[in-house]
């Protein structure tokens, strides 16, 4: 068919359009009133104190409020109340347990639980209902590694208590992430009517549409301003409209939407631990491996030699990274940890410097003889591949930005854009561009740990040091995370090694990404603590201190 | 007929084998794993686990042994189990069914009455301003991309004029059994008249060309010379000859109706088939493509067959032809 569409403008096009629609609205007789109906539930706050919100925070595919297919992380905290919890200065507090013991040995995990603590439907959460919940994962292995529990044992009447195998400190976080479900009323059709001891309740759930949860009258916690939360299960883009035709309260929004004005609505930013990096493989190449159970091929001739790693390290401009690839929406990041009480200080440099790095790869024995631009080594170039998520704006644009700033030392990097399948088979030989940042220091243990090697992904690098190996070990099986956090510390760097930055970098942490939202100006979010890896539910966690002014 | 009828059902049948194997065999190829795709990219999963994963799938067999279970079991009716809804495909697939055929019935419906009306008075007032407005109107169309008209439509009516809501099939918020039936065409009309408005570009200019060709034949002009006025020729000579590939195109539109249907529920949030196979398969989840698949190549392959038969039983000409 012929096509004509020489010399119309768009601004004609559209005004044309919306004549022609508006004739084939008429024909179809559908502008009814149902308008104000969708206008009055938004504008009723202005007479009565306001208790339903409307929030676009993203797509909730996985979990679906059963801990089982994945409901964990921070997003149980509407829904669901776990043994323990985090505050907003990061302490673990009590949730459904008062408090909690840790045994001499470290080894027994004594947990009374609060006796006012009931389900949505009224019943009584119950030690066993604990403990089923802790089995029932235990068993199924899937979501969350529960493998070191021994046992779990209902000791006196409202006391439950966790045998470990073995000493584990980082078993503190995951008491935070486990959501307890009723024993009673479990089963694998738990999804359709998810019964918790959340403050909210899940009383409508229209897959790919929305999820509506009201306030949960049997919440033994404070009781929130916001009866009602809608979420609508929207992307950015579609967010961004809703929140433009003021069908939302709060919407998430990426670094790049940031500067898109919204009436009503102002920017939040919220400092996060959600860091990126890149990783970098620590052994040379012709190795096999495994990666999420499948085999494939390991390691790197460039990026397992030192030097090349800590050059990286020093030379990248991270200020510049962020103003380039986030708008300055972030901060910069030294390691997976900045800022928690696990972080090591003494791994912060000061970054940008060329000739640092030039140094440093001149005295690993790069040099660029032939005038290239790129080092050499043994007649090897300090060139290498760079995997990162096409689907993934911010990745993309990191990775551009760092390989162009590698540039300027002589590294030269090579970028590819694929799918997270890809990356997972191709990972383990070349550069990734790497993401994460937990509230808790479990994820230190797992990207750098030999143990881990070959389990799943965290450590795709393949890094082997056994010191840091033994200071990991001493921090995960510590008594008091005190003693932990000396020991995480001591891992990153201990004076003359470490996994960090300043020593033997299996991943160059670049920077931090400040979560983003617009929300309607009268909404007070409270005090956001530094938020985690994983955008979208960060936000939830003081959701019964959120208020709306007038 | 008959005979036809039982070579089609043939053909229908080898189509969809063909299909499942050509599926199969893809994803296979593909380096998407629904293993990956399950635990996601931070999971603290072992190998054992993983181990146990596979098995609890069947992905640790070869993909020769998976596509001979999962046709033995749909022999029984069986779907299969989505791996990323955890419940029967067969329920997934009913429900979503029943929201994207009302869009696409809807667009069907409003496209091909729009486009045949259109083509008609473009044609019967050929070289006209109102024949050159449709003319334009509808290469406009048809040379612009779906999902670029449902932002369009989105922009204008939704963030600007906010006449209608921004996405989903229902008002954010309202319970289930306050939904009333006025609310559901709210949030359908936007992406109901996205399908629409690009079908109609197709209907009217074939319709326009049938009728000029209609209207230069000698019958057309001895019409004319007896002094039949407009509407008598449309009415007596017009309706019967261009309705027939007004009606082969709209059925035959059926498969682009689907495409189309994917990307309009994509941009609306509608919670249709098309949302559902995009999902499924960036998720890589088997069972549940390979039967979205087969259930849309049903409904292409019955629009190619309705299409066909009306053909014969309007045009008595066409009875004997296979």
């Amino acid at each position: 068919m012929k096509k004509n569409r020489n010399g119309i403008s768009k601004s004609l096009t559209i005004s044309y359009l919306a004549i022609a629609l508006s004739l084939l609205i008429l024909l179809t007789g559908c502008a009814s009133s149902s308008n104000e109906l969708v206008n009055s539930s938004r504008s009723q706050n202005s007479t009565t104190v306001k208790e339903d919100l409307v929030l676009a925070v993203g797509i909730m595919d996985g979990g679906q409020f059963d801990p089982k297919k994945g409901w964990g992380m921070t997003q149980i905290r509407l829904t669901h109340s776990s043994l323990l919890a985090i505050d907003s200065d990061l302490n673990f507090i009590g949730d459904l347990a008062k408090s909690y013991t840790i045994s001499e040995d470290a080894l027994t995990w004594t947990f009374p639980l609060r006796e006012d603590a009931k389900f949505s439907n009224g019943e009584q959460v119950t030690p066993e209902d604990v403990k089923f919940t802790y089995e029932m994962l235990k068993e199924d292995g899937i979501k969350f590694d529960l493998s070191f529990v021994k046992s779990i044992d209902v000791v006196e009447d409202n006391t439950i208590a966790i045998t470990l195998n073995e000493p584990r400190s980082t078993f503190v976080s995951q008491l935070t992430e486990i959501g307890i479900v009723p024993k009673a009323h479990y089963d694998e059709h738990y999804s359709e009517n998810p019964i918790g001891s959340g403050p909210y309740q899940v009383v409508q759930y229209n897959e790919g549409q929305q999820v509506i949860m009201q306030y949960n009258p049997y919440w033994y916690g404070k009781e929130p301003q916001f009866k009602k939360l809608t979420f609508l299960l929207l992307e950015e883009d579609a967010a961004l409209a809703a929140a433009k035709a003021s069908q939302a309260d709060i919407v998430y929004v990426p670094p790049t939407f940031a500067e898109q004005k919204v009436e009503g609505m102002t920017l939040r930013t919220y400092e996060s631990i959600d860091s990126r990096g890149i990783m970098l493989p620590a052994v040379p190449s012709g190795g096999k491996g495994l990666t999420n159970g499948k085999e494939v091929e390991v390691g790197n001739d460039v990026t397992s030699d030192l030097a090349i790693r800590q050059a990286l390290n020093i030379g990248l401009d991270r200020q510049k990274l962020l103003d380039v690839a986030l708008d300055g929406h972030g901060k910069k990041a030294y390691s997976l940890a900045d800022g928690l009480p696990w972080f090591n200080e003494e791994t912060v440099i000061e970054d940008g410097k060329i000739e640092a790095a030039t140094k440093i790869l001149a005295d690993g024995g790069w040099v660029d003889t032939n005038k290239d631009g790129i080092v050499e080594k043994d007649g090897l170039k300090a060139e290498f591949d760079m995997y990162f998520s096409s689907s993934d704006q911010l990745r993309s644009d990191l990775s551009l930005a760092a390989a162009d700033q590698a540039s300027a030392f002589g590294i030269k990097i090579n970028l590819i854009g694929v799918t997270w399948d890809e990356i997972y088979l191709k990972g383990k030989t070349a550069a990734v561009a790497w993401g994460g940042g937990r509230h808790h220091p479990y994820q230190l243990y797992t990207m750098n740990s030999s143990e881990q090697i070959d389990k799943g992904i965290g450590n795709m690098s393949n890094y082997h040091n056994p010191k840091v190996d033994e200071y990991l070990h001493q921090a995960l099986t510590s008594s008091s995370l005190e003693e932990a956090n000396t020991y995480w510390k001591l891992a990153q760097w201990d004076g003359e090694t470490g996994f960090s930055g300043i020593g033997d970098a299996p991943i160059v942490w670049l920077v931090r990404v400040d979560h983003l939202y617009l929300a309607n100006e009268k909404l007070d979010l409270g005090k956001q603590p530094i938020h985690s890896h994983g955008h979208e539910w960060a936000l939830f966690g003081n959701v019964t201190e959120w208020s709306w002014g007038k | 007929m008959a005979k036809n009828i039982v070579i089609r059902l043939i053909r229908v049948v080898t189509l969809l084998i063909g299909l499942s194997i050509l599926t199969f065999s893809l994803i296979h190829l593909s380096p998407m794993d629904p293993v990956n795709a399950y635990i996601g990219g931070d999971s603290s999963a072992s190998p054992e686990q993983i181990e146990k994963i596979k098995e609890y799938w069947g992905v640790d067999k070869s993909p020769v042994e998976q596509y001979i279970s999962w046709a033995k079991a749909l022999l029984q009716g069986n779907f299969g189990i989505s791996k990323l809804y955890r419940s029967p495909v067969i329920d997934i697939i009913q429900s979503r069914f029943l929201t994207s055929l009302a869009l696409m019935g809807t667009a069907w419906i409003l496209s091909g009455v729009i486009g045949y009306v259109l083509g008609m008075t473009a044609a019967i007032n050929r070289g006209k301003w109102i024949d050159k407005i449709i003319k334009w109107y509808s290469y406009t169309l048809v040379s612009t991309p779906i999902f670029w008209m449902g932002l369009i439509l989105l922009i204008v009516f939704a963030v600007w004029l906010k006449w209608f809501p921004v996405g989903l099939a229902m008002p954010g918020g309202m319970m289930e059994s306050e939904v009333r039936f006025v609310d559901r065409i709210h949030h359908f009309v936007l992406p109901a008249l996205t399908l629409s408005i690009l079908g109609v570009a197709n209907v009217a200019m074939h319709t326009r060309e049938k009728m000029i060709d209609i209207l230069n034949t000698e019958y057309v002009i001895f019409a004319r010379a007896r002094g039949e006025s407009k509407w008598q020729i449309f009415k007596n000579h017009g309706v019967r000859n261009s309705i027939i590939p007004a009606i082969s195109l709209q059925f035959a539109y059926f498969g682009e109706l689907f495409g189309g249907s994917m990307l309009a529920e994509q941009v609306f949030a509608y919670p249709g088939l098309g949302s559902t196979l995009t999902t499924a398969g960036l998720k890589g989840d088997l069972p549940l493509m390979v039967g979205i698949i087969l259930i849309s190549s049903l409904f292409v392959f019955a629009g190619n067959l309705v299409a066909d038969i009306l053909n014969k039983v309007v045009d008595p000409r066409m009875k004997g032809e296979a």
